[in-house]
């Protein structure tokens, strides 16, 4: 109480200052200064430069990589187009089986060097090559088989399979898109030191990195684009804790930190600071159960589990803000979400009707990571489910490459799962055919199969986002999935952190921000 | 030198005791450096790939090597003075543990300055007037402080002098040589944090130390000579009070090489023990060993050097004899 007190009274000491924050902030469209550093938080070190040594984009390590590389192309943060950058245009071969890149030219890599198709080339079949290569190209969608350079200036990206939504993964941040130099990476790619240091076109360069501790990056002085390159450095200090992070914000240690959901609250509430939201391109968190398996190969068991849940304060109970539950696999603001598609609603009589139906005694572990936030969630389901004659036994387990181990090899009934990266329909959506080499739901449906095979078949905007709700609709009839949460992307920053595009990724565009003080 | 020369013999097993242990814990515990590497898994990694690639990874680093195989390459390795790469990091160990082992050092000097800063004349005051109010009130505060979880103090000292007065910084390090007033300000916190936790177990101590060597013979004749009270202390009485200070002093050093986890993540400092536990959870066993082993000489060394300093203390101790003080 005493804690909550203070807060307030330094809230209320700082309105002041908030007064005039808003007076500056309405002068975003005043002309940006050059100068100054930038500082932000982040929550882990990066591990190194070398996507062969540390083969994860990963929140951090992307969050400093993304400065240093850009994009062929950029999605605008309010219409959500692509507009192009390093890449002129894009165009599909008639299968969409081909995607042909026309490069800027004239751009050079931070070391002087100019950036041609060959370096897309050589990275790519660096990348695609390795021990890797597998799960790169997973993270792509329809399978990437190969990239070839037919001029100085194009890039050819031959697919297996058709890949309509290709222009929005190129948008989006993955060590894929980190490409170097050619004649560098051959150069240099067995010295010991080559995790240490990275070359790159976009508007910064590492300057500095103390392991463990920061990470300082300098403006690229041959950055093509300099009207988007305002700040002369960007200090990254690696703090592990996220309420240190954000105090270290407050304390006017750090100019900028994106906050987790559970922090959004207290951000907003802070008058001195600033804040700016966005959704989140992934498909959220939840609960995955073997399809294949009884009793979750009854589709009223799934219903009746989802009936006996009241998802929307269950929703604000898991975010720790009010929001409404996930209906489909991209949240309200995305650009393919469907409002219309409905979800079994909360009705326990329901849920106990057709579990009466079904006839047999519904026992199961939901296996969850074990994390303090995921064990509540996963307790307060056992709670619901339990109302309704459910029995369910939570079990915490590890994380990482093992708990997906424990779920391919068909270990656990239902589990906790992260829905992955869902920029695009082609992405994690398709994971529901029963041939996909992702399909750990083992869902073996032709009613799903149909909708994933007419998404995959749509073409142009319209057609796509139609066949994309016919799925999500498809899903959510027959309960394939049970999200729990999307939660959205927050920034908060000082005031006087300027022209920060809105965030529509985890990765908000921090490099293109100047500092008016 | 004989005890010296035992001493420093008697940690051979001690090393393999400490190094064979954690070798085979971080063994035992799930998943390898290969699972660290390849770090959180999403749905768009598939089965096949991701055993593929974790497979060649355990290959390469020669994790599909028995444990015993793997102890004995690395102490073959650490008797020519490699004690190898780091698994996830790529970088030797040695390198690591150098960069790391200043922050940690110079967190405990500072910490322990102002533990001793706060104990020296708390523990005499509170010993001269022993049961009086002055001392039952730092009783009840000590055992308060040494109830409380350190992340407790921290979070108060964070959100007074960094939150609300903006005075120092909540989190973060620089190094000495590239600015000394920098560095200074981010040591401050966490130096208090732990001096301030620290202290009250010297007080202890001291404090009873202090109150026996007041009723020594010596005391009452120096008193009844007409002597000061604090030429007594200072001159008579500290020095044999302050064994057990210095033993603790010497544990708490050797603890807090490595010890000091929690306010290191606090206040992400890159010292010793983040490095461990970093290493920890991506499981770089090379990375475990080396800081464990280093830990375990510091440990050893440290504690000689209390056994030492005995013989400062009092001269009647042979070093060796610990016994023969009184």
């Amino acid at each position: 109480m005493g804690f909550r007190r203070l807060r307030n009274a330094v809230a209320t000491a700082a309105m002041a200052t908030a007064l005039v924050a808003f007076g500056a902030w309405d002068a975003d469209a005043q002309t940006p200064k050059k100068g100054g550093k930038l500082r932000i938080a982040i929550l882990a070190d990066i591990g190194g430069f070398d996507s062969m040594k540390v083969p994860v984009t990963g929140r951090q390590r992307a969050f400093v990589m993304e400065a240093i590389h850009e994009h062929l192309f950029d999605m605008d943060p309010d219409t959500f187009k692509i507009v192009p950058r390093l890449g002129l245009k894009a165009e599909p071969s008639d299968d969409f089986k081909r995607w042909r890149v026309t490069l800027r030219q004239g751009v050079k890599f931070s070391n002087g060097e100019e950036m041609t198709a060959q370096d897309y080339k050589a990275h790519f079949d660096r990348l695609l090559n390795s021990k890797f290569g597998g799960r790169f190209r997973g993270r792509l969608g329809p399978r990437l088989d190969r990239v070839e350079a037919p001029g100085k200036y194009t890039i050819d990206f031959i697919f297996s399979e058709a890949s309509p939504g290709w222009e929005t993964i190129m948008a989006q941040p993955d060590l894929l898109w980190w490409v170097r130099p050619k004649s560098w990476l051959e150069a240099n790619k067995d010295k010991p030191e080559f995790n240490t240091t990275t070359i790159g076109v976009g508007p910064y360069v590492i300057k500095q990195w103390r392991r463990g501790s920061s990470i300082v990056l300098a403006k690229n002085p041959h950055y093509w684009d300099k009207a988007n390159q305002h700040v002369d450095e960007i200090q990254f200090t690696i703090i592990n804790q996220q309420i240190s992070r954000f105090q270290a914000l407050q304390s006017g240690q750090m100019d900028l930190v994106w906050v987790p959901p559970w922090l959004k609250d207290d951000a907003q509430q802070d008058k001195r600071l600033a804040t700016s939201n966005g959704p989140n391109f992934f498909a959220g968190l939840g609960v995955a159960w073997n399809n294949q398996k009884p009793p979750f190969n009854d589709v009223r068991v799934r219903k009746a589990l989802v009936h006996a849940l009241d998802r929307k304060p269950l929703t604000g109970v898991i975010t720790k803000i009010p929001k409404d539950p996930p209906i489909d696999m991209y949240g309200p603001g995305h650009p393919w979400h469907c409002p219309d598609t409905a979800w079994p609603e909360y009705n326990p009589e329901k849920a106990k009707a057709l579990l009466a139906d079904y006839g047999k005694p519904v026992k199961f572990t939901l296996n969850i990571v074990g994390l303090r936030d995921l064990i509540r969630v996963a307790e307060t389901f056992q709670a619901y489910w339990k109302e309704v004659g459910v029995e369910v036994v939570v079990k915490p387990g590890p994380r990482g490459p093992q708990w997906a181990r424990a779920v391919q090899s068909g270990k656990f009934d239902v589990w906790w799962n992260n829905f992955g990266a869902n920029a695009d329909p082609s992405l994690v959506a398709m994971n529901f055919h029963s041939k996909s080499r992702a399909n750990i739901y083992k869902v073996n449906d032709p009613g799903v199969d149909k909708a994933v095979g007419a998404m995959k078949a749509a073409r142009g905007k319209d057609a796509r986002y139609k066949a994309s709700c016919n799925l999500q609709k498809v899903l959510a009839d027959q309960v394939r999935w049970l999200g729990w949460e999307q939660g959205d992307v927050t920034v908060a920053m000082w005031p006087y952190v300027k022209g920060l595009p809105r965030p529509i990724n985890i990765w908000p565009k921090y490099y293109r921000v100047w500092l008016d003080k | 030198m004989r005890y010296i020369r035992n001493r420093l013999l008697r940690m051979i097993p001690v090393f393999f005791l400490v190094t064979f242990a954690s070798f085979a814990l971080l063994n035992v515990l799930p998943g390898d450096a290969a699972d660290a590497i390849l770090g959180g898994v999403d749905a768009t990694d598939n089965p096949a790939s991701m055993e593929e690639a974790r497979q060649a990874i355990r290959e390469e680093l020669g994790l599909d090597k028995p444990i015993i195989v793997r102890y004995f390459s690395w102490l073959g390795d650490v008797v020519q003075g490699d004690f190898g790469q780091s698994y996830v990091m790529s970088i030797p160990v040695t390198e690591l543990l150098l960069e790391r082992l200043p922050v940690s050092l110079e967190l405990l000097i500072f910490a322990q300055i102002i533990a001793l800063s706060i104990a020296l004349p708390v523990g005499i005051y509170s010993a001269l007037h022993a049961d009086k109010a002055f001392d039952r009130g730092v009783s009840a505060v000590t055992f308060a402080i040494v109830a409380a979880p350190p992340f407790v103090l921290a979070i108060i000292l964070v959100f007074f002098f960094s939150v609300t007065w903006q005075l120092l910084p909540s989190a973060g390090w620089v190094p000495i040589d590239e600015d000394l007033g920098a560095n200074l300000r981010f040591y401050i916190l966490p130096s208090l944090v732990i001096g301030i936790l620290e202290a009250p177990v010297l007080i202890r101590v001291l404090r009873v130390d202090m109150i026996a060597t007041l009723q020594e013979d010596y005391i009452a004749l120096a008193r009844a000579k007409g002597m000061s009270t604090r030429y007594i202390l200072f001159r008579h009485a500290m020095r044999p009070s302050s064994f057990t200070l210095v033993t603790v002093l010497g544990l708490q050093l050797g603890f807090l090489i490595s010890g000091a986890v929690i306010i290191e993540q606090i206040f992400a400092l890159p010292g010793m023990g983040k490095l461990i536990l970093e290493a920890i959870d991506g499981r770089d066993a090379l990375v475990v060993q080396g800081a464990v082993t280093f830990i375990a000489v510091a440990y050893v060394c440290i504690n000689l050097a209390v056994d030492v300093f005995y013989a400062i203390l009092d001269p009647r101790v042979t070093v060796g004899d610990r016994g023969g003080r009184r």
